[in-house]
Protein backbone atom coordinates (compact mmCIF):
# COMPACT_ATOMS: atom_id res chain seq x y z
CA UNK A 1 0.00 0.00 0.00
CA UNK A 2 2.67 2.82 1.56
CA UNK A 3 4.83 1.76 -2.26
CA UNK A 4 1.79 3.36 -4.38
CA UNK A 5 1.89 6.69 -2.12
CA UNK A 6 4.42 9.17 -3.11
CA UNK A 7 6.79 9.27 -0.43
CA UNK A 8 9.41 12.49 -0.48
CA UNK A 9 12.83 11.61 0.87
CA UNK A 10 13.77 14.05 3.64
CA UNK A 11 17.13 14.14 4.54
CA UNK A 12 18.15 15.41 8.10
CA UNK A 13 20.58 15.71 10.84
CA UNK A 14 19.69 12.08 12.88
CA UNK A 15 17.93 11.84 15.59
CA UNK A 16 18.81 11.98 19.18
CA UNK A 17 17.39 13.06 22.81
CA UNK A 18 13.99 11.90 21.90
CA UNK A 19 13.88 13.90 19.26
CA UNK A 20 13.06 13.44 15.61
CA UNK A 21 15.92 15.20 14.70
CA UNK A 22 19.16 17.05 16.60
CA UNK A 23 19.43 20.02 14.70
CA UNK A 24 16.55 23.02 15.36
CA UNK A 25 15.88 23.38 11.21
CA UNK A 26 15.41 19.84 10.68
CA UNK A 27 13.37 19.64 13.51
CA UNK A 28 10.98 22.09 12.39
CA UNK A 29 11.06 20.91 9.05
CA UNK A 30 9.50 17.45 10.49
CA UNK A 31 7.16 18.80 12.73
CA UNK A 32 5.62 20.94 9.60
CA UNK A 33 5.33 17.15 7.71
CA UNK A 34 3.32 15.98 10.98
CA UNK A 35 1.33 18.64 10.90
CA UNK A 36 0.94 18.06 7.62
CA UNK A 37 0.95 14.28 7.01
CA UNK A 38 2.81 14.38 4.02
CA UNK A 39 4.22 11.00 2.96
CA UNK A 40 7.59 10.98 3.81
CA UNK A 41 10.79 8.75 4.24
CA UNK A 42 13.25 10.12 7.08
CA UNK A 43 17.10 9.57 5.86
CA UNK A 44 19.44 9.86 8.39
CA UNK A 45 22.45 11.93 6.82
CA UNK A 46 24.78 14.30 7.43
CA UNK A 47 25.15 17.56 5.25
CA UNK A 48 28.23 16.68 3.55
CA UNK A 49 26.50 13.70 2.79
CA UNK A 50 23.91 15.32 0.87
CA UNK A 51 23.31 17.00 -2.21
CA UNK A 52 23.45 20.64 -1.28
CA UNK A 53 25.65 20.28 1.66
CA UNK A 54 22.39 21.62 3.67
CA UNK A 55 20.05 19.97 5.66
CA UNK A 56 17.33 19.46 5.85
CA UNK A 57 16.76 18.59 1.95
CA UNK A 58 14.54 17.09 -0.21
CA UNK A 59 15.53 16.12 -3.77
CA UNK A 60 12.95 15.59 -6.40
CA UNK A 61 13.75 14.10 -10.01
CA UNK A 62 13.84 17.86 -11.47
CA UNK A 63 15.78 19.83 -8.64
CA UNK A 64 17.12 20.04 -4.98
CA UNK A 65 15.34 21.55 -2.11
CA UNK A 66 17.14 22.87 0.81
CA UNK A 67 16.46 24.91 3.77
CA UNK A 68 12.89 25.24 6.38
CA UNK A 69 12.00 27.90 4.02
CA UNK A 70 12.40 26.73 0.85
CA UNK A 71 11.18 23.09 1.69
CA UNK A 72 8.29 24.95 3.36
CA UNK A 73 6.98 26.60 0.12
CA UNK A 74 7.81 23.38 -1.79
CA UNK A 75 5.56 21.31 0.19
CA UNK A 76 2.70 24.05 -0.24
CA UNK A 77 3.02 23.97 -4.03
CA UNK A 78 2.87 20.01 -3.66
CA UNK A 79 -0.35 20.65 -2.15
CA UNK A 80 0.49 20.18 1.88
CA UNK A 81 -0.35 23.62 3.19
CA UNK A 82 -0.46 24.48 6.68
CA UNK A 83 -1.44 27.64 6.60
CA UNK A 84 -4.06 27.61 4.26
CA UNK A 85 -6.57 28.41 7.32
CA UNK A 86 -4.96 31.70 7.32
CA UNK A 87 -6.39 35.31 6.58
CA UNK A 88 -4.52 37.45 3.79
CA UNK A 89 -3.84 39.37 7.73
CA UNK A 90 -2.65 36.55 9.69
CA UNK A 91 -0.21 35.35 6.79
CA UNK A 92 1.32 38.80 6.79
CA UNK A 93 1.65 38.55 10.11
CA UNK A 94 3.20 34.91 9.56
CA UNK A 95 6.13 36.07 7.95
CA UNK A 96 7.01 38.67 10.28
CA UNK A 97 6.67 36.61 13.02
CA UNK A 98 8.64 33.89 11.39
CA UNK A 99 11.46 36.66 10.54
CA UNK A 100 10.75 38.01 14.37
CA UNK A 101 11.68 34.15 15.67
CA UNK A 102 14.80 33.67 13.19
CA UNK A 103 16.25 37.26 14.67
CA UNK A 104 15.85 36.37 18.57
CA UNK A 105 15.21 33.13 19.15
CA UNK A 106 17.87 31.55 16.91
CA UNK A 107 21.06 33.21 18.19
CA UNK A 108 20.03 32.15 21.75
CA UNK A 109 19.88 28.36 20.99
CA UNK A 110 22.92 28.30 18.89
CA UNK A 111 24.58 30.17 21.87
CA UNK A 112 22.86 27.33 24.49
CA UNK A 113 24.47 24.66 22.45
CA UNK A 114 27.36 25.69 20.71
CA UNK A 115 29.12 29.13 22.39
CA UNK A 116 28.29 28.29 26.04
CA UNK A 117 31.32 26.25 26.95
CA UNK A 118 29.89 24.06 30.10
CA UNK A 119 26.57 22.88 27.29
CA UNK A 120 29.29 22.39 24.11
CA UNK A 121 31.98 20.46 26.42
CA UNK A 122 29.55 18.07 28.20
CA UNK A 123 26.85 17.94 25.71
CA UNK A 124 26.46 19.37 22.00
CA UNK A 125 30.59 18.30 21.11
CA UNK A 126 29.81 14.72 22.30
CA UNK A 127 26.79 14.13 20.37
CA UNK A 128 27.71 15.53 17.36
CA UNK A 129 31.15 14.26 17.35
CA UNK A 130 29.43 10.22 17.64
CA UNK A 131 27.39 11.49 14.79
CA UNK A 132 30.35 12.17 12.00
CA UNK A 133 32.16 9.13 12.99
CA UNK A 134 36.12 8.72 13.01
CA UNK A 135 37.95 11.06 11.57
CA UNK A 136 36.08 14.36 11.33
CA UNK A 137 34.64 13.67 15.08
CA UNK A 138 38.25 15.70 16.03
CA UNK A 139 37.65 18.19 13.78
CA UNK A 140 34.04 19.17 12.45
CA UNK A 141 32.36 19.27 15.71
CA UNK A 142 34.93 22.40 16.04
CA UNK A 143 34.40 23.95 12.58
CA UNK A 144 30.22 24.15 13.04
CA UNK A 145 31.04 25.76 16.95
CA UNK A 146 33.32 28.22 15.08
CA UNK A 147 30.66 29.06 12.65
CA UNK A 148 27.67 29.23 15.23
CA UNK A 149 30.11 31.82 17.03
CA UNK A 150 30.51 33.72 13.72
CA UNK A 151 26.85 33.70 13.91
CA UNK A 152 26.15 34.86 17.04
CA UNK A 153 28.67 37.81 16.83
CA UNK A 154 27.38 38.59 13.30
CA UNK A 155 31.43 38.11 11.76
CA UNK A 156 33.01 40.10 14.27
CA UNK A 157 34.82 37.14 16.04
CA UNK A 158 38.51 38.66 15.16
CA UNK A 159 37.76 41.78 16.70
CA UNK A 160 38.30 41.52 20.37
CA UNK A 161 39.55 44.97 21.04
CA UNK A 162 41.93 43.65 23.49
CA UNK A 163 39.20 41.58 25.58
CA UNK A 164 39.63 37.98 26.28
CA UNK A 165 37.29 35.57 24.36
CA UNK A 166 35.29 34.77 27.26
CA UNK A 167 34.57 38.22 28.14
CA UNK A 168 33.44 39.50 24.92
CA UNK A 169 31.17 35.78 24.58
CA UNK A 170 29.91 37.29 28.03
CA UNK A 171 28.89 40.08 26.77
CA UNK A 172 26.93 38.91 23.87
CA UNK A 173 25.45 36.67 26.02
CA UNK A 174 23.25 39.32 28.09
CA UNK A 175 21.41 40.91 25.09
CA UNK A 176 20.80 37.84 23.31
CA UNK A 177 19.12 35.98 26.00
CA UNK A 178 17.52 39.18 26.99
CA UNK A 179 15.93 39.09 23.60
CA UNK A 180 15.13 35.18 23.79
CA UNK A 181 13.06 35.64 26.74
CA UNK A 182 11.00 38.52 25.64
CA UNK A 183 10.44 36.35 22.44
CA UNK A 184 9.19 33.40 24.72
CA UNK A 185 6.87 36.01 26.25
CA UNK A 186 5.31 37.39 23.22
CA UNK A 187 4.18 33.63 22.36
CA UNK A 188 2.97 32.98 25.84
CA UNK A 189 0.90 35.82 26.06
CA UNK A 190 -0.34 34.66 22.10
CA UNK A 191 -1.03 31.39 23.46
CA UNK A 192 -3.31 32.47 26.61
CA UNK A 193 -6.47 32.51 24.18
CA UNK A 194 -5.39 29.91 22.01
CA UNK A 195 -4.07 26.39 21.47
CA UNK A 196 -1.76 27.52 18.53
CA UNK A 197 -0.39 30.78 17.32
CA UNK A 198 -3.29 31.46 14.84
CA UNK A 199 -6.25 29.87 16.41
CA UNK A 200 -6.81 26.29 17.18
CA UNK A 201 -4.96 24.65 13.79
CA UNK A 202 -0.60 24.90 14.16
CA UNK A 203 0.58 26.67 11.06
CA UNK A 204 4.91 26.91 9.92
CA UNK A 205 4.96 28.92 12.88
CA UNK A 206 4.29 26.56 15.48
CA UNK A 207 6.21 24.16 13.69
CA UNK A 208 9.31 26.59 13.60
CA UNK A 209 9.12 27.63 17.45
CA UNK A 210 8.65 24.10 18.17
CA UNK A 211 11.85 23.18 16.20
CA UNK A 212 13.76 25.56 18.56
CA UNK A 213 12.22 25.20 21.70
CA UNK A 214 12.22 21.39 21.51
CA UNK A 215 16.16 21.27 21.96
CA UNK A 216 15.52 23.34 25.12
CA UNK A 217 12.62 20.96 26.31
CA UNK A 218 14.75 17.57 25.15
CA UNK A 219 18.44 18.55 25.24
CA UNK A 220 20.60 17.26 28.87
CA UNK A 221 21.23 20.85 28.89
CA UNK A 222 23.83 21.77 32.02
CA UNK A 223 23.56 25.60 31.89
CA UNK A 224 20.04 26.35 31.61
CA UNK A 225 19.23 29.80 32.24
CA UNK A 226 16.94 29.40 28.72
CA UNK A 227 15.49 26.45 30.24
CA UNK A 228 14.16 27.51 33.35
CA UNK A 229 12.60 30.86 31.86
CA UNK A 230 10.56 28.01 29.51
CA UNK A 231 9.29 26.10 32.25
CA UNK A 232 8.74 29.41 34.15
CA UNK A 233 5.85 30.18 30.99
CA UNK A 234 3.41 27.84 31.50
CA UNK A 235 1.60 28.20 28.06
CA UNK A 236 4.71 27.34 26.44
CA UNK A 237 5.25 24.44 27.68
CA UNK A 238 1.71 23.17 27.41
CA UNK A 239 2.10 24.26 24.06
CA UNK A 240 5.64 21.91 23.56
CA UNK A 241 3.68 19.12 25.13
CA UNK A 242 0.91 19.37 22.59
CA UNK A 243 3.62 19.53 19.64
CA UNK A 244 5.91 16.97 20.70
CA UNK A 245 2.49 14.70 21.69
CA UNK A 246 1.60 14.99 17.72
CA UNK A 247 5.27 14.74 16.60
CA UNK A 248 5.47 11.39 18.84
CA UNK A 249 1.86 10.08 17.18
CA UNK A 250 3.63 10.82 13.69
CA UNK A 251 7.15 9.32 14.83
CA UNK A 252 5.69 6.63 14.95
CA UNK A 253 3.72 6.09 11.67
CA UNK A 254 7.51 7.18 9.95
CA UNK A 255 9.17 4.20 12.17
CA UNK A 256 6.73 1.98 11.01
CA UNK A 257 7.57 3.23 7.09
CA UNK A 258 11.43 2.61 7.84
CA UNK A 259 11.28 -0.41 8.77
CA UNK A 260 9.41 -2.16 6.04
CA UNK A 261 10.52 -0.43 3.30
CA UNK A 262 13.68 -1.94 2.31
CA UNK A 263 15.37 1.08 0.14
CA UNK A 264 15.15 3.45 3.45
CA UNK A 265 16.90 0.33 5.45
CA UNK A 266 19.62 0.64 2.44
CA UNK A 267 19.97 4.24 2.51
CA UNK A 268 21.14 3.82 6.39
CA UNK A 269 23.46 1.06 5.89
CA UNK A 270 24.76 3.40 2.69
CA UNK A 271 25.68 6.06 5.55
CA UNK A 272 27.29 3.43 7.81
CA UNK A 273 29.34 2.24 4.50
CA UNK A 274 30.04 5.72 4.14
CA UNK A 275 31.51 6.88 7.40
CA UNK A 276 33.54 3.25 7.34
CA UNK A 277 34.97 3.92 4.28
CA UNK A 278 36.48 6.76 5.52
CA UNK A 279 37.33 4.89 8.68
CA UNK A 280 39.40 2.70 6.40
CA UNK A 281 40.76 5.35 4.10
CA UNK A 282 42.30 7.33 7.74
CA UNK A 283 44.16 4.15 8.81
CA UNK A 284 45.15 3.24 4.94
CA UNK A 285 46.62 6.77 5.41
CA UNK A 286 48.09 6.79 8.43
CA UNK A 287 49.70 3.32 8.09
CA UNK A 288 50.94 3.72 5.28
CA UNK A 289 52.93 6.87 6.24
CA UNK A 290 54.07 5.41 8.83
CA UNK A 291 55.79 2.10 6.80
CA UNK A 292 57.18 4.96 4.53
CA UNK A 293 58.78 6.26 7.05
CA UNK A 294 60.87 3.64 8.36
CA UNK A 295 61.93 2.41 4.76
CA UNK A 296 63.20 6.38 4.78
CA UNK A 297 65.20 6.32 7.77
CA UNK A 298 66.42 2.61 7.39
CA UNK A 299 64.16 1.15 10.30
CA UNK A 300 63.45 -2.01 8.39
CA UNK A 301 66.89 -2.48 7.10
CA UNK A 302 69.60 -0.83 9.24
CA UNK A 303 71.64 -2.99 11.62
CA UNK A 304 71.52 -1.01 14.14
CA UNK A 305 67.68 -1.64 14.27
CA UNK A 306 65.86 -3.94 16.44
CA UNK A 307 63.23 -4.64 14.54
CA UNK A 308 65.11 -5.62 11.26
CA UNK A 309 66.73 -7.75 13.53
CA UNK A 310 63.72 -9.33 14.72
CA UNK A 311 62.39 -9.65 11.32
CA UNK A 312 65.35 -10.71 9.37
CA UNK A 313 65.21 -8.05 7.03
CA UNK A 314 69.18 -6.50 7.75
CA UNK A 315 70.60 -5.24 4.66
CA UNK A 316 73.82 -7.39 4.11
CA UNK A 317 76.04 -3.73 3.07
CA UNK B 1 31.22 60.91 27.60
CA UNK B 2 29.88 57.28 28.42
CA UNK B 3 28.81 54.90 25.94
CA UNK B 4 25.24 53.60 26.51
CA UNK B 5 25.91 49.76 25.57
CA UNK B 6 23.86 47.29 28.07
CA UNK B 7 20.43 47.98 29.97
CA UNK B 8 22.31 49.23 32.96
CA UNK B 9 23.63 51.96 31.41
CA UNK B 10 20.29 52.57 29.55
CA UNK B 11 18.29 52.80 33.00
CA UNK B 12 20.91 55.33 33.89
CA UNK B 13 20.34 57.28 30.96
CA UNK B 14 16.51 57.65 31.91
CA UNK B 15 17.19 60.66 34.43
CA UNK B 16 18.48 63.09 32.34
CA UNK B 17 16.26 64.92 29.96
CA UNK B 18 16.69 65.17 26.52
CA UNK B 19 19.44 67.47 25.40
CA UNK B 20 17.91 70.37 23.11
CA UNK B 21 21.37 70.41 21.56
CA UNK B 22 21.02 66.92 20.59
CA UNK B 23 23.02 66.05 17.14
CA UNK B 24 23.10 63.61 15.23
CA UNK B 25 26.53 61.88 13.22
CA UNK B 26 26.32 61.18 9.28
CA UNK B 27 28.81 61.02 6.77
CA UNK B 28 28.45 63.12 4.00
CA UNK B 29 25.38 62.90 2.37
CA UNK B 30 25.97 64.07 -0.80
CA UNK B 31 29.87 62.12 -1.49
CA UNK B 32 29.87 59.46 1.23
CA UNK B 33 26.93 58.35 2.73
CA UNK B 34 26.41 54.71 1.45
CA UNK B 35 22.46 53.12 0.87
CA UNK B 36 22.42 51.15 3.94
CA UNK B 37 23.29 54.15 6.28
CA UNK B 38 21.39 56.68 4.99
CA UNK B 39 17.77 54.00 5.88
CA UNK B 40 19.48 54.19 9.31
CA UNK B 41 20.05 57.69 9.22
CA UNK B 42 16.49 58.24 8.07
CA UNK B 43 14.68 55.92 10.43
CA UNK B 44 16.11 57.70 13.28
CA UNK B 45 15.96 61.78 12.18
CA UNK B 46 12.04 60.24 11.30
CA UNK B 47 11.59 58.68 14.61
CA UNK B 48 12.80 61.62 16.54
CA UNK B 49 10.76 64.43 14.11
CA UNK B 50 7.38 61.63 15.25
CA UNK B 51 8.59 62.20 18.68
CA UNK B 52 8.56 65.81 18.54
CA UNK B 53 12.43 66.12 19.58
CA UNK B 54 14.61 68.74 18.50
CA UNK B 55 18.03 67.83 17.27
CA UNK B 56 20.92 68.88 15.09
CA UNK B 57 22.64 66.83 11.93
CA UNK B 58 26.37 67.25 11.49
CA UNK B 59 27.31 65.72 8.47
CA UNK B 60 31.31 64.59 9.26
CA UNK B 61 33.74 62.53 7.16
CA UNK B 62 34.53 60.11 10.01
CA UNK B 63 31.14 59.55 11.40
CA UNK B 64 32.04 56.03 11.13
CA UNK B 65 35.08 56.39 13.65
CA UNK B 66 32.90 58.74 16.34
CA UNK B 67 30.18 55.49 16.56
CA UNK B 68 31.24 53.36 19.48
CA UNK B 69 30.05 50.91 17.37
CA UNK B 70 31.69 51.92 14.03
CA UNK B 71 27.74 51.52 12.89
CA UNK B 72 26.07 54.66 11.65
CA UNK B 73 24.34 56.62 12.88
CA UNK B 74 25.50 57.97 16.16
CA UNK B 75 23.49 60.19 18.39
CA UNK B 76 24.95 62.70 21.17
CA UNK B 77 23.28 63.75 23.74
CA UNK B 78 23.87 65.18 26.75
CA UNK B 79 26.88 62.88 28.22
CA UNK B 80 25.83 59.69 26.41
CA UNK B 81 26.29 58.72 22.87
CA UNK B 82 24.84 55.84 20.94
CA UNK B 83 25.22 54.45 17.78
CA UNK B 84 22.68 51.87 15.54
CA UNK B 85 18.92 52.50 15.37
CA UNK B 86 17.53 50.09 17.54
CA UNK B 87 19.61 51.11 20.91
CA UNK B 88 18.90 55.01 19.85
CA UNK B 89 15.03 54.30 19.94
CA UNK B 90 15.15 52.01 23.32
CA UNK B 91 17.08 55.40 24.63
CA UNK B 92 14.46 57.80 23.78
CA UNK B 93 12.14 55.47 24.96
CA UNK B 94 14.08 55.38 28.14
CA UNK B 95 13.69 58.88 28.15
CA UNK B 96 9.47 58.82 28.42
CA UNK B 97 9.39 59.62 24.46
CA UNK B 98 7.21 56.67 23.42
CA UNK B 99 5.51 55.86 20.08
CA UNK B 100 3.55 52.74 20.93
CA UNK B 101 1.92 53.54 24.33
CA UNK B 102 -1.52 53.62 22.08
CA UNK B 103 -0.88 50.08 21.30
CA UNK B 104 -2.49 46.97 22.60
CA UNK B 105 -0.41 44.03 24.06
CA UNK B 106 -0.92 42.03 20.62
CA UNK B 107 -0.28 45.10 18.29
CA UNK B 108 3.16 45.40 20.34
CA UNK B 109 4.29 42.35 19.32
CA UNK B 110 3.03 42.33 15.63
CA UNK B 111 5.37 45.98 15.87
CA UNK B 112 8.51 44.05 17.16
CA UNK B 113 7.78 41.32 14.67
CA UNK B 114 7.67 43.91 11.72
CA UNK B 115 10.12 45.74 12.64
CA UNK B 116 12.16 42.56 12.85
CA UNK B 117 11.23 41.64 9.61
CA UNK B 118 12.39 44.77 8.11
CA UNK B 119 15.78 44.63 9.75
CA UNK B 120 16.46 40.45 8.88
CA UNK B 121 15.42 41.34 4.67
CA UNK B 122 15.85 45.23 4.09
CA UNK B 123 18.62 45.77 5.97
CA UNK B 124 21.05 42.88 4.82
CA UNK B 125 19.41 43.01 1.24
CA UNK B 126 20.61 46.73 0.76
CA UNK B 127 24.64 45.38 2.25
CA UNK B 128 24.90 42.80 -0.22
CA UNK B 129 23.68 44.91 -3.02
CA UNK B 130 26.10 47.82 -1.60
CA UNK B 131 29.04 45.76 -1.25
CA UNK B 132 28.59 41.34 -2.78
CA UNK B 133 27.36 42.87 -6.01
CA UNK B 134 30.35 43.15 -8.41
CA UNK B 135 29.38 45.69 -10.83
CA UNK B 136 27.78 48.24 -7.77
CA UNK B 137 30.83 47.59 -5.35
CA UNK B 138 32.84 48.92 -7.88
CA UNK B 139 30.96 51.43 -9.49
CA UNK B 140 29.47 53.22 -6.44
CA UNK B 141 29.95 51.95 -2.85
CA UNK B 142 34.18 51.51 -2.67
CA UNK B 143 34.59 54.62 -5.08
CA UNK B 144 32.03 56.79 -2.57
CA UNK B 145 33.29 54.91 0.92
CA UNK B 146 37.03 55.83 -0.12
CA UNK B 147 36.29 59.53 -1.76
CA UNK B 148 37.03 61.49 1.73
CA UNK B 149 40.29 59.74 1.84
CA UNK B 150 44.18 60.69 -0.36
CA UNK B 151 45.35 58.46 -2.42
CA UNK B 152 46.54 55.39 -1.54
CA UNK B 153 43.94 55.11 1.40
CA UNK B 154 41.07 55.64 -1.08
CA UNK B 155 42.09 52.37 -2.54
CA UNK B 156 43.51 50.33 0.44
CA UNK B 157 40.25 51.20 3.13
CA UNK B 158 37.09 49.87 0.95
CA UNK B 159 38.91 46.88 -0.15
CA UNK B 160 39.38 46.48 3.72
CA UNK B 161 36.05 47.23 4.76
CA UNK B 162 34.56 45.28 1.83
CA UNK B 163 36.27 42.20 2.59
CA UNK B 164 34.73 43.28 6.53
CA UNK B 165 31.49 43.30 5.00
CA UNK B 166 31.78 40.08 2.49
CA UNK B 167 32.50 38.60 6.42
CA UNK B 168 29.54 39.87 8.26
CA UNK B 169 27.06 38.85 5.40
CA UNK B 170 28.74 35.19 5.66
CA UNK B 171 28.17 35.03 9.04
CA UNK B 172 24.48 36.10 9.11
CA UNK B 173 24.39 33.47 6.01
CA UNK B 174 23.53 36.15 3.53
CA UNK B 175 26.87 35.73 1.44
CA UNK B 176 27.35 35.04 -1.90
CA UNK B 177 27.58 31.11 -1.75
CA UNK B 178 24.02 31.57 0.10
CA UNK B 179 22.38 34.57 -1.54
CA UNK B 180 21.84 35.54 -5.32
CA UNK B 181 20.35 38.80 -6.75
CA UNK B 182 17.17 36.65 -7.41
CA UNK B 183 16.77 35.07 -4.32
CA UNK B 184 17.29 38.35 -2.80
CA UNK B 185 14.53 39.98 -4.86
CA UNK B 186 11.86 37.29 -3.65
CA UNK B 187 12.49 38.24 -0.35
CA UNK B 188 12.55 41.46 -0.82
CA UNK B 189 8.93 40.79 -2.69
CA UNK B 190 8.01 38.81 -0.24
CA UNK B 191 8.56 41.33 2.88
CA UNK B 192 6.66 44.33 0.48
CA UNK B 193 3.91 41.91 0.27
CA UNK B 194 3.77 41.37 3.88
CA UNK B 195 4.42 45.49 4.72
CA UNK B 196 1.61 46.33 2.36
CA UNK B 197 -0.92 43.85 3.70
CA UNK B 198 -0.50 45.38 7.13
CA UNK B 199 -0.49 48.95 5.67
CA UNK B 200 -3.11 48.58 3.70
CA UNK B 201 -5.22 52.24 3.40
CA UNK B 202 -4.49 53.61 6.44
CA UNK B 203 -2.30 56.52 7.29
CA UNK B 204 0.48 54.51 9.23
CA UNK B 205 0.96 50.69 9.79
CA UNK B 206 -1.21 50.87 13.07
CA UNK B 207 -4.07 53.62 12.91
CA UNK B 208 -3.59 57.56 12.60
CA UNK B 209 -0.43 57.35 14.84
CA UNK B 210 2.87 56.68 13.51
CA UNK B 211 5.18 54.02 15.27
CA UNK B 212 8.45 53.48 15.63
CA UNK B 213 8.28 51.06 12.90
CA UNK B 214 6.66 53.90 10.02
CA UNK B 215 10.05 55.44 10.94
CA UNK B 216 12.02 52.49 10.30
CA UNK B 217 10.22 51.30 7.05
CA UNK B 218 10.14 55.38 6.07
CA UNK B 219 13.70 55.10 6.56
CA UNK B 220 14.74 51.92 3.78
CA UNK B 221 12.00 52.14 1.50
CA UNK B 222 12.39 55.91 1.07
CA UNK B 223 16.30 55.07 0.63
CA UNK B 224 15.68 52.28 -2.12
CA UNK B 225 13.11 54.83 -3.96
CA UNK B 226 15.52 57.61 -4.57
CA UNK B 227 19.31 55.52 -5.15
CA UNK B 228 20.07 54.93 -8.49
CA UNK B 229 21.91 52.08 -8.58
CA UNK B 230 23.47 49.44 -11.70
CA UNK B 231 21.01 47.09 -10.78
CA UNK B 232 17.51 49.23 -9.23
CA UNK B 233 16.03 45.49 -8.82
CA UNK B 234 14.75 46.59 -5.19
CA UNK B 235 13.23 49.48 -6.31
CA UNK B 236 11.11 48.15 -8.92
CA UNK B 237 9.78 45.99 -6.67
CA UNK B 238 8.95 48.38 -4.05
CA UNK B 239 6.90 50.56 -6.65
CA UNK B 240 4.72 47.48 -7.31
CA UNK B 241 3.08 48.73 -4.12
CA UNK B 242 1.69 52.26 -4.51
CA UNK B 243 0.15 52.59 -0.95
CA UNK B 244 4.16 51.72 0.50
CA UNK B 245 5.43 54.66 -2.14
CA UNK B 246 1.98 57.09 -0.90
CA UNK B 247 3.41 56.08 2.40
CA UNK B 248 6.74 57.02 1.92
CA UNK B 249 5.15 60.15 0.26
CA UNK B 250 3.24 61.39 3.28
CA UNK B 251 5.78 60.92 5.87
CA UNK B 252 8.49 62.75 3.84
CA UNK B 253 6.13 65.69 3.48
CA UNK B 254 4.49 65.48 7.04
CA UNK B 255 7.94 65.07 9.15
CA UNK B 256 11.17 66.40 6.69
CA UNK B 257 9.20 69.34 4.36
CA UNK B 258 7.68 70.65 6.95
CA UNK B 259 10.66 70.82 9.27
CA UNK B 260 12.79 71.90 6.77
CA UNK B 261 10.47 74.92 6.08
CA UNK B 262 10.22 76.00 9.80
Amino acid sequence: MSSKVKRYEVKVWPNRWEMLSIDPECMALLTYTCITHIPIRIKECLPWQSRSGVTPEVETDEVMYSGFDQLVRFFCGEGFNADGHLTAEQEADKIAFLSYFEQQLKPAITYTLWADNQNYNEVTRPAYAKMCGFPRNFWHPGQMREKAIQFVMQGKSRNLHGKDYQTVMLDFKRPIYMKAKSCMNVVEQKLTKNEFFFGDKPSSLDALIYGYLAVLVNAPLKSFELKHHLNSCENLKKFCERMNKLTAESKNIINGSISSTTPSSSSVKKSEACMKKETMITLGIGVSAMVLYGILFGIFTSRKSLLAQKLGTVSKK
Amino acid sequence: MSYVDGSHLLQLSASEPWSPNATIFIPLESSQILPYENSACLSVQAFLHMCGLKFKIEQMANAEYISPSRKLPSLHCGKFIISETTPIIDFVNVKGYRLDKHLSEDDQAKLKAYTALVNNVLNPAQKYIAWAHEDTSRQITCKRYGSVYPWPLSFILPLRKRSEMLEHLKAIGWGKDEKSLTKIEEEVKRCCTALTEKLGDQKYFFGDSPTELDAIVFGHLYTILTTTLPDNRLAAAVQKHPNLVKFCRNVDKEYFRKTAST
